[in-house]
């Protein structure tokens, strides 16, 4: 294998870390403005009765 | 220290357009700790030192619901600075409700009354300084949507957070309530805050229970205070909190006589907004509406001749494709290539040049070129076929004999002579994907005609077209269509990733990985952001201009019917977007029977990541019925309306449907700003998600789809060792009856499971090796190879992604809402049983329908559709009805 070929990998594997970091951290992006980590953070802190920032987004864009 | 106005209003009067107005690009969207619904935060343009703070849309500062708590909350006790209350002008009464609660928190405060512009054009007139003066503040009319205002509502609510201008509580209530109200004051003064004291009287006077804890007041005071709220309530003969209200109303109904004077002949008219909904509100005409709505959004983003379609070819064969593209508003006119030719210079280039492409091209558009040598082109290809397997064929015996794959820089002249193409493969049907014998279009140019026999004519000559060494030869003498003699030409990403790859020396291996597996992955996928840009700017519009919401009102009609709530129907709008907060949505709903259900059904619903799954099935394999796609919403629908009618005839989900109140907005011409900004938040989520998740997940899919358990590095030809044939193929049995039983389609379903529209990138990665130039004949290839009945293997394989349980965020969001382990399996394995049973059906009944095909598998299908039957249709018992 070549060196370009090697910097191509090391680039390619480079931006799979960066990507898997990015969900890891923040949560994969979402079609509904915010991203699931952050849904699934506000799910878990709050009551049962309370709402999340997405759904009470699309609720807020459509009502 | 920054300066914080709140932006406090009913819901729809025009908080968020006069946000976005005035903070221009300058905003994010952030959860506060402790809160549970969400605020948006921006700098006002042009002052970095102010900070304002979008509250959600709030009726009242009493807590009734979880957003007025919020928001009762942060403005009590996070005190901004200022308050800055959007008013909607055209329903002024309802809105002065809030203000007058507003008014008496003690905290400085500017009324903006919006939609000024819909107010002047019905006639009406508001007389703001004697708004301001009932209400102790300024009052401005200003007009969100048109920019009209917002810059002077802004200076002034600076002005008075600046000033810490607090306005005086107006006089709202009546003697013997502001009697009370004075006792209360005074038992409590010291113990809360100057300047919020009324507000805080007013709560004991309601009783508000939740406030009155946080104001942390000694019982004994609340005891002393209790026996002068009483006394009030005798008087008045109700009790407090009504008092509060109404005394409130009639206090509104005074501000708004004195204020605003209504346009007597509109009066006696009929509102725009009310004739429309006189029809699309309509008990007969409402549903076909809808549905006739879907319908164009459908035909719009996948109908043959749509933009949506257009767009998408344009993106998925020219932009990330291998074909390039021309810069539009460009000439496109062909200019000789050939520097060198002697006449062939200057600004006569081509008119008098000898060299072969300006001879044929010279005046020629692009597409008049392509279409020129596009029989040229089929000719040689053809008769390459056919010499190739002439070839084989006379040469198969002979010793030492080397199959020929392509053709040879040397022919031998003998054999091209003899060439006639009869019989090989000239083109491929778009429908079944076999070969079609000498099936080539009229205009073939110099050197083709076709002659089809007819079947049943035994005098016809035999099926041949006159395609020979000498015509050979003069369409390869053709020169072929170079798009760079035609206008500024921009390679497709494809081809720039390839000769990057190329001119960088990168082996075959890596540049295979690069290529089709990360790029090719992600390119199927963003492929189709044109049809995701076409649906969210049409689902966009309807939102803004406020269908939607009727929508829910018609389906609460639809719902209640069969016992269910069009509550529920709010979570399932949601999902069109996303399942996660539409799963979410499903909050709202306060009976817990009702909420589990309505978590089970709601994402049903395609949401924006399964559409794109319906777009490559729609383009690939149903690309003359368009109606295809709109029928995955309607089956969605008919999903959520029969299962919840079978859900709710089980004793675990019986009960009463859940009252129904919904404001229904005045209707509003969107503007285009407002479209986008909706849209491209969609668009840009579904955009990332594209690199943060379809793109590892493609890199790992070809990884192992090109090494085997040894992690051995295969060669395309012996992927049939790799380790994902073989995971695809221990659990292709599940999918067999479905038509898709291969590992490809195997790992096509389970890998859609990370996210939806990684099915198609799978699908283009699995797919690879499959016959065919693109994608799309690729996909076409691989379904032709799982069945005999490839379009309904394709349907097939579309609604069972599409209704079977969501992607993994939205499963796990689902265990969670449904309180228990035990529920959450119950809800996943009821999607599963849909997604299985209509995927099923589709196949086996559509075989039976199609040639008759009768097996074990059919009657399963029959058997478990009459059983879903009897769910639906079966009396409920009588204890459960009750």
């Amino acid at each position: 294998m070549n060196a370009s070929s090697i910097l191509i990998l090391v680039i390619l594997a480079a931006l799979v870390s960066l990507a898997l970091w990015r969900v890891w951290k923040k949560g994969a992006p979402c079609e509904c403005g915010t991203n699931c980590k952050a849904c699934l953070k506000n799910c878990k802190n709050h009551s049962s009765a309370s709402g999340c920032s997405c759904s009470s987004q699309a609720k807020d864009s459509l009502i | 220290m920054s300066i914080k106005i709140a932006l406090a209003g009913n819901p729809n009067s025009g908080k968020t357009t006069l946000f976005n107005a005035l903070t221009g690009s300058d905003q994010y969207v952030g959860n506060w700790p402790g809160v549970t619904v969400e605020k948006k935060d921006g700098r006002l343009a042009g002052h970095k030192d102010t900070v304002l703070q979008d509250l959600p849309g709030i009726y009242s500062l009493s807590p009734y619901s979880l957003e007025e708590k919020v928001s009762r909350n942060f403005l009590v006790y996070e005190k901004p600075d200022a308050i800055l209350n959007i008013v909607d002008g055209t329903n002024i009464e309802r809105n002065l409700y809030l203000s007058t609660q507003l008014a008496e928190l003690g905290i400085p405060m500017v009324i903006a009354v919006n939609m000024m512009d819909i107010v002047d054009k019905a006639g009406d007139k508001i007389d703001f300084k004697k708004l301001g003066k009932a209400l102790n503040c300024r009052a401005i009319g200003i007009s969100a949507q048109k920019s009209r205002g917002c810059r002077d509502a802004a200076a002034e609510a600076l002005l008075v957070a600046r000033e810490g201008l607090k306005s005086e509580a107006p006089h709202v209530f009546s003697g013997s309530v502001e009697h009370a109200l004075a006792h209360i004051e005074e038992s409590i003064q010291g113990k809360v805050p100057a300047a919020s004291i009324r507000w805080c009287a007013i709560k004991i006077f309601e009783r508000d229970k939740e406030a009155i804890e946080k104001m942390g007041i000694n019982p004994k005071t609340i005891e002393h205070v209790e026996g002068h709220i009483k006394d009030c309530e005798k008087e008045l003969d109700d009790d407090a909190e009504s008092i509060i209200t109404s005394q409130r109303y009639e206090f509104i109904q005074k501000i708004v006589k004195d204020c605003v004077v209504k346009n007597s002949k509109r009066l006696k008219r009929m509102s725009i907004s009310d004739k429309i909904d006189r029809i699309v509100t309509h008990k007969i005409l409402a549903l076909p509406i809808f549905i006739l709505s879907l319908c164009a959004m459908w035909w719009l983003a996948v109908a043959e001749n749509g933009p949506g379609t257009i767009l998408t070819d344009w993106a998925n064969d020219q932009f990330l494709g291998e074909d390039g593209w021309h810069l539009p508003f460009t000439s496109h006119k062909f200019k000789c290539p050939e520097k060198e030719c002697e006449n062939c210079t200057a600004d006569e280039r081509g008119e008098n040049c000898t060299c072969e492409s300006c001879r044929i091209y010279t005046g020629m558009e692009y597409e008049e070129a392509q279409e020129f040598y596009a029989p040229h082109e089929k000719n040689i290809e053809a008769w390459e076929a056919a010499y190739i397997e002439a070839y084989n064929e006379a040469n198969k015996d002979k010793e030492g004999f080397e199959e020929l794959a392509e053709m040879p820089e040397e022919l031998d002249e003998a054999l091209a002579r003899t060439v006639k193409a009869d019989g090989v493969r000239l083109d491929d049907d778009e429908e079944t994907g076999e070969a079609v014998r000498g099936k080539l279009k009229d205009g073939c140019g110099p050197c083709i005609e076709v002659e089809i026999a007819e079947e049943d004519d035994e005098d016809a000559p035999e099926l041949e077209w006159t395609c020979d060494w000498a015509m050979y030869q003069v369409s390869k003498a053709v020169p072929e269509v170079d798009p760079s003699n035609y206008g500024v030409f921009i390679p497709g990403i494809s081809t720039l990733l390839d000769s990057m790859l190329d001119k960088a020396g990168v082996n075959e291996t890596v540049k295979s990985l690069v290529k089709d597996g990360a790029w090719g992955g992600v390119a199927t996928v963003l492929g189709f952001v044109p049809v995701i840009l076409v649906v969210f700017l049409f689902l966009a519009f309807l939102e803004d201009c406020g269908y939607m919401a009727r929508v829910a009102f018609i389906m609460d009609r639809l719902f209640r019917k069969f016992g269910l709530s069009g509550k529920s129907f709010i979570p399932m709008i949601v999902g069109k977007g996303c399942g996660v907060p539409a799963v979410m949505a499903a909050r709202t709903i306060e009976n817990e029977r009702d909420h589990r259900m309505t978590v089970i059904l709601a994402t049903f619903i395609p949401c924006g990541a399964k559409t794109v799954v319906i777009a490559m099935f729609a383009s690939i394999f149903f690309r003359d019925m368009w109606w295809v796609a709109a029928l995955m919403d309607i089956i969605g629908i008919a999903i959520i309306v029969l299962g919840g009618i079978a859900l709710k005839k089980s004793r675990a989900f019986a009960g009463e449907a859940a009252p129904f109140v919904m404001e229904l907005p005045s209707y509003h011409l969107p503007t285009p700003n407002g479209i986008w900004r909706h849209t491209w938040t969609r668009v840009k989520g579904y955009v990332f998600k594209a690199g943060m998740i379809i793109f590892p997940a493609c890199v790992f899919l070809w990884l192992v789809m090109h090494f085997d358990w040894s992690f051995t590095l295969l060669a395309d030809e012996e992927i049939e060792k790799s380790i994902l044939h073989d995971i695809g193929s221990w659990i292709a049995w599940f999918f067999a009856p479905l038509g898709f039983g291969t590992w490809q389609g195997a790992a096509a379903s389970v890998s859609a499971e990370i996210a939806k529209e990684q099915a198609t990138a799978t699908l283009g990665i699995v797919a690879q090796n499959m016959q065919g130039t693109s994608t799309a004949a690729h996909i076409k290839a691989l379904f032709g190879s799982m069945s005999d009945f490839p379009r309904l293997a394709a349907f097939s394989f579309m609604v069972f992604n599409l209704f079977i349980p969501p992607c993994m965020v939205a499963i796990a969001v689902t265990f969670r809402e449904m309180g228990t382990k035990a529920w959450g399996w119950f809800a996943v394995a009821f999607q599963l049983f849909i997604g299985y049973t209509i995927a099923l059906s589709a196949y086996q009944v559509g075989m039976l329908i199609c040639s008759g095909v009768f097996t074990f598998w059919t009657i399963l299908a029959l058997a478990i559709d009459g059983f879903c039957l009897w769910a639906i249709f079966r009396p409920a018992r009588k204890e459960i009805a009750k």
